[in-house]
């Protein structure tokens, strides 16, 4: 579902676009003022992830991807695999962590989507890039060594 | 206690009066200041958002890493976009919220990855 958010941002008929993805947010979210997050992890028993860490895990995440946009790879605009290269990757490194039910997508829908789930559709599966999967698959597949630093 | 805690993760950080008593870093220069701070700092739980956002040429993914107790140790850590106008929803009285983001400029076609410090009114 997510993945349909880049392929409208990829489109050049932007005011089409714009009324499309509200009605998709209209649908799937809940509107009013205060936002509702549609994931959320905990660490209960101690083994909380660090600032420092998470810092050092950013800053690789955000070298990784420069470079693949440097090199021409991924396409410059990765917010999006920014933001949730960091949550996957936290969550690879502190294994600890609980699932809580969002406050988002009530209903089904949210439990069609683990948190695998959750991160592949972020990206966008109408342009499949090598570079991205590799980033994904490295998360969830716990492989994130190149990503991850020693505590 | 916010203001310690503003300083501590950007020494240099200078508040003014009434002013948007938030201070932003690259994430590179983050790193290297939290690397050095004396006291570690815990994570306690970490939440994403799904925000629309309909017009103009920035769009933004963001992790805000917000403090609970008052004292910076154990944090709460939110993932959202377009976090400037959701951190001030989020953040009360003792919350310090540390926020990852990547922004981009769609006319420049530059993108770079952020972090801004905000602290609560």
């Amino acid at each position: 579902m997510s993945a349909n958010l880049h392929a409208f941002g990829s489109t050049t008929n932007r005011a089409t676009d714009a009324g499309r993805v509200q009605d998709y947010f209209a649908h799937h979210f809940d509107m009013s003022p205060f936002p509702k997050y549609t994931w959320h992890l905990t660490w209960q028993r101690g083994d909380y992830p660090k600032l420092h860490r998470l810092a050092e895990i950013a800053k690789k995440i955000s070298i990784t991807i420069e470079d693949a946009v440097s090199g021409g790879r991924i396409k410059p605009h990765q917010c999006s695999l920014f933001s949730r290269s960091l949550l996957g990757v936290t969550a690879a490194s502190f294994p600890g962590y609980v699932t809580e039910p969002p406050e988002a997508m009530s209903g089904y829908r949210h439990h069609m989507y683990g948190l695998r789930r959750h991160l592949y559709s972020w990206f966008d599966f109408y342009n499949p890039n090598h570079e991205v999967l590799e980033i994904t698959w490295k998360v969830l597949n716990g492989e994130s060594s190149k990503l991850q630093v020693s505590s | 206690m916010t203001t310690e805690a503003l300083h501590a993760l950007f020494p240099d950080s200078k508040l003014v009066p009434d002013g948007d008593p938030s201070v932003s870093r690259s994430v590179a220069a983050f790193s290297e200041v939290v690397q050095s701070l004396q006291t570690e700092i815990s994570i306690t739980d970490c939440k994403v958002y799904s925000l629309p956002r309909f017009s103009g040429h920035r769009h933004e993914f963001t992790m805000v890493v917000a403090n609970v107790d008052g004292r910076y140790h154990h944090l709460n850590c939110l993932i959202i976009p377009n976090v400037s106008h959701v951190a001030r929803h989020y953040t009360t009285g003792k919350e310090v919220q540390v926020i990852f983001q990547r922004m981009g400029d769609i006319k420049t076609h530059t993108e770079e990855s952020t972090v801004t410090v905000h602290l609560g009114p």
